[in-house]
Order: structure tokens, then sequence, then C-alpha cells
């Protein structure tokens, strides 16, 4: 790889772009690396679990003042890290050049907007055409490199993590180690059910959403699917929560968001999660950068 | 006319007291978890993501009470909750949705409590204390209201906002200016569905200090997806930027033929304006 992956990061941590063909060459570095990832990584704790970061690079270094720089701390990322906020571009390199220096102490999952058409529309195709001069090379850098990224990941085999929720087409996990993942995320289907689900306390069993394409999924099937998964718990983001988490269903699936004041005027506070070694888990809350 | 006035400056309230009037805009944070139970109890549905319940916008005459006030809440009560309701607008992706989901999974529950998902509303504003809006004729003296003066206060405020699941957005909204002459308001709901559909009610309120009535015009707009995709301006190199939809004046200014409501309400002048 002919790009120093160390100056990268911190130029980076300064809030500087890489240059466009720095930019080539870490995600084709990347794309190998991911390749040879599983679509359901199995990590172990501790690790510092981060929800939705939208773009919010600031508050991203935020994260890494009060949770520590990685690979001091392992990170666990949900996914959901470009579009809407200000700085897609900036929060996207960091973590892709983390992720390739420190392999094993940051993962990175897909979340419904590591997307071609998502990103055209909520802001990160248009940031990165301003920012590199008209030119749309680093959006289908990127963009291709967020195929790859893995689906899922378990804590010690007992905590599931997701960006989204759970899917009718998912009883087990060993069904989702199978889906070929290496492909734009589809409109329906495992895949996209994964990414874009969200928990409802209101039903059981899974339910179709109002809007005509989705599932929401109840109590009953978390209980489910720990059980036949062996499984104590379910992580997973996607979701705006006003005091930066939610913890459901008797604490047996917690929403983590990580994007402070989102949209710059929502005044959230956002977390990170701690999990220690013994799985304990702790919520640390933080507010915007100023 | 020149007329003394008195700015209201609070933590979170902004404001004017002028020509008689006192005008007042709140922002606070998005409601806290528990509020939020409490709204969705009310409504029967879950309320948009990013709900500002506690923000207001409330033009009061101080002499006799009469109130118009802009809030979340009452907009929302007007939300379709009847049994077509949620299927009244679906998602792009829905019509192919269905019919695979339907080959393949019959234990899946259908919509049980259906509720319009887009939030959309033709609140006006919630009225008090004997203001009572009526149709009219006239509308909206525009050329007035062109007229340059010093802006003495000018506020935007959103009452909520949603994402639609990322599939769009739905949001209320208002922008108000108090000049020496008097006060104009615009409310907004403004809703893109990706792929699928525009729509714009506007509420707007003008009233000339001195004068004895509101006047209030309401506009619905409504347009297909691709009616405005094919508005955006040509650039060289990124057609396929579509994130100038998300502006909510580029929409405005390519949405045309509203069709309009005027009405108007009376003042009760019980006294003379004094300044305060």
């Amino acid at each position: 790889m002919g790009v120093d992956i160390d100056s990268c990061i911190e130029r980076l941590y300064l809030g500087q772009i890489l240059e466009e063909r720095e930019v080539e060459q870490v995600c084709r570095a990347l794309r190998l690396l991911l390749a040879e990832e599983a679509n359901v990584v199995a990590i172990s704790a501790p690790v510092t679990v981060i929800g939705d970061v939208h773009g919010q690079f600031y508050d991203l270094l935020e994260i890494f003042s009060i949770g520590g720089r990685c690979p001091d701390t392992n990170y666990l990322f949900l996914g959901d890290y470009v579009d809407r906020g200000h700085h897609s571009v900036e929060t996207i390199s960091l973590l892709a050049c983390l992720k390739l220096r420190y392999p094993q102490r940051i993962h990175l999952l897909r979340g419904n907007h590591e997307s071609r058409n998502i990103t055209k529309t909520y802001g990160f195709y248009a940031e990165c055409i301003h920012k590199y001069k008209g030119s749309a090379q680093t959006w289908h850098e990127f963009t291709e490199v967020f195929d790859y990224l893995a689906l899922a990941v378990t804590i010690d085999d007992s905590i599931f993590c997701v960006h989204g929720g759970l899917s009718p087409s998912i009883q087990h996990v060993d069904q989702l180690r199978v889906v070929d993942r290496f492909e734009e995320i589809p409109h329906e289907g495992a895949l996209a059910d994964i990414l874009w689900s969200d928990p409802d306390a209101e039903i059981r069993g899974f339910g179709r959403s109002q809007r005509g394409a989705g599932y929401t999924f109840g109590g009953d099937v978390v209980e489910r699917f720990l059980h036949i998964n062996g499984m104590s718990h379910i992580l997973r983001a996607h979701q705006l929560c006003m005091e930066g988490y939610l913890v459901q269903f008797n604490d047996r699936l917690s929403t983590v968001w990580s994007a402070p004041n989102y949209c710059y005027r929502c005044g959230n506070v956002a977390s990170l999660l701690k999990v220690d070694p013994y799985l304990q888990r702790d919520f640390i809350t933080f507010e915007a950068a100023p | 006319m020149s007329l003394d006035y008195e700015k209201i400056e609070t933590e979170c309230v902004g404001g004017l007291r002028i020509g008689g009037w006192e005008i007042t805009s709140c922002h606070m944070p998005i409601l806290s978890n528990s509020a939020i139970e409490g709204y969705a109890n009310e409504l029967g549905f879950n309320v948009p993501e990013m709900i500002f319940g506690n923000n207001y916008l409330c033009l009061r005459h101080v002499s006799s009470g009469q109130e118009l006030r802009l809030r979340a809440i009452d907009a929302l009560k007007m939300v379709d909750t009847s049994p077509h309701s949620a299927k009244s607008v679906q998602v792009s992706i829905a019509e192919n949705w269905t019919e695979s989901s339907k080959r393949n999974r019959s234990d899946i529950t259908d919509v049980i409590r259906p509720f319009d998902w887009t939030f959309s509303t033709k609140y006006r504003g919630s009225v008090a204390n004997g203001l009572q809006f009526c149709s009219s004729d006239t509308g909206i003296d525009y050329e007035k209201l062109m007229v340059r003066e010093d802006i003495l206060f000018y506020d935007e405020n959103i009452l909520y906002e949603d994402d639609l699941g990322d599939n769009g957005t739905s949001q209320l909204s208002y922008k108000v200016r108090v000049m020496p002459s008097g006060f104009f308001v615009l409310q907004r709901f403004f809703l893109r569905v990706d792929g699928v559909l525009f729509r714009i009610y506007d509420s707007r309120l003008y009233h000339q200090f001195g004068s004895d009535h509101i006047t209030r015009e309401f506009s619905t707009r409504e347009s297909p997806f691709k009616d405005i995709v094919c508005q955006l301006p040509k650039k060289k190199h990124d057609d396929e930027d579509l994130s100038l939809l998300n502006n909510i004046q580029f929409v405005d200014g390519v949405m045309k033929d509203p069709l309009v409501e005027y009405e108007v309400a009376q003042i009760n002048q019980a006294c003379k304006i004094d300044s305060p």
C-alpha cells in the first residue's frame, strides 16, 4: 500500500481531509481486508459500542476523547457514519483509516445509510462532490467499501449487535452468516431487514410497517431470538433517543444513539456504551462538542 | 406608523410587546421519553421523532386576551387516524414489497392502529378567548407587506420533524416577523416522501397594527416526486445529486398552483391601542 496510513490518521484527527488518490488507496486496501471478514464477526469484551454518528465529526472526536483513542480502546460502530451532518467525509475517512491500521481494535458495521441510493439524497454524495472539487470518485470508493462492511457482531457469543434489528427471515445467526452481503442494500430480504427494522413495544411477532415496507418486531421476537441463539442481549442503533440511549424489553434490547444535538437542532444528548469483560453494560452520555 | 415596543427575552422565549399585542416564540429541546409517551397515549400513535412539544408561537391581543398559538400537539391532533389513513401514502418500494412478503409470510401482522405516518396536517393554529376565523373573500395585502420596513423581531422555529424512517422528511415549522406596521407569520407543513411526492401546506397570518382584524390564508400544494426532480438545476458533473430536494426553499420555489382559502378574524378592540 503506497499510502502513509499514520500520516493520514494524524491529519484526519486535525480535521484535514485526505487527497483523492489517498482515499482510493485506503478504500482499495480496506476492501481487501473486509472481504476476509465474515458477515457476523465474533469479538470479545471489553469494547465500547457507538451508535449513529451521521457525519458529526467533531462529536466523533468527542467520543474518542471520552472513550479513549483507538487502539487504546476497542470500538464497535453500529453504522450510519455519513449523511445529514456536515462532515461525513472526515468521519468515514478517519474510521476507514483506523480500521485499516488497527483491524482487530475497531469494527464497523453497515448501517442503512451506507448505501448509494440514500447518500444521493441525504448529503454524503453532495459533500464528496463539494469537498473534492466536483469529482464523485471518493463517493464511488467509499460506497464500494460499504458493500463490504460486516452485518453483525457477537460479543463473547452473548451480545448480538446490528444496526437496525431482527428479520423474519433470520431465526438463527447461522442464517445470517450465509447471506451474500457484497452488494448494494436490496429493498427487501434479510440484509434489508437487519439494517432497517425497529423494535415496537406495542406488538407481538413481526409487524408490517405503516409505510408499506419494512418490519417492526416485538419483545417476544427478541426473547425467541436470544433463546434460540443462546444469547443475552441485543444492541442496535438506527433510532434517535433524546436521552442518548433506550433500554427495552426487560433489559433484553438497547438502542445506542451517538449523535448529540442531532442535525444541529434536536438538543438531545448522545451516548457511548462500555461493555466490560464481565459483559456489564454502562452507558456514558455526552453533549455536543462546542 | 411608529409605535413604541418592548423586547421580551428570556432563556427560551423571545418576542415583543407592540401595538397592543404580545408576540412570543419559545425554543426548547425535543421532549423527553416520558413526555413522548404521554403524547403517544393522548394521540394514539407514535409522535414524530423530533417532537418540539414545548415550542410555540403565541400571538396575544393584550386588552381582549384573544390569542392564536402554534403548537405541535394541536397540529398532530389533526393527523388522520381513519382506517385507510396509513395506506393513503406508501413508500416507493411498497408495491413490490407487499407482493413479495405476502407470498412468503402469513404470520406477519398487518397494521394494527393505522395513522397517517407522514404526519400531514392542515392545522392553521389554535385560537383562544374568543378569537374566531371565518371565511373571507379577501386575502393578505402583499403590497403592504412588501414595503421595506425595519424588522423589529424575527424568528424561525420547528414544531416537529421526522425522517419517515429514512424515507423522506415531514416538518412543521414557522417564521414570524414583526414590523412597526404589523406582524406576519408563515407556518409551513412540508413533506417529501422519497420517490413518491411532495406536499406543502402553508398558513399565512397578517395583522396591521391599528386594524381590527387578522387575515389568514391557507394554501395547499402537492406534486409527484418526479415533477420536482426534473426541475433540479442541471449541473455538468453531478446529475445524481438529489440533496437539493432537502432544501425546502428550493421545493417551495418550484411547486406551483396552490389551492388557497381566505379567512378573517375580528379583534375585540376593548380600548384604544396604547403603547406598553
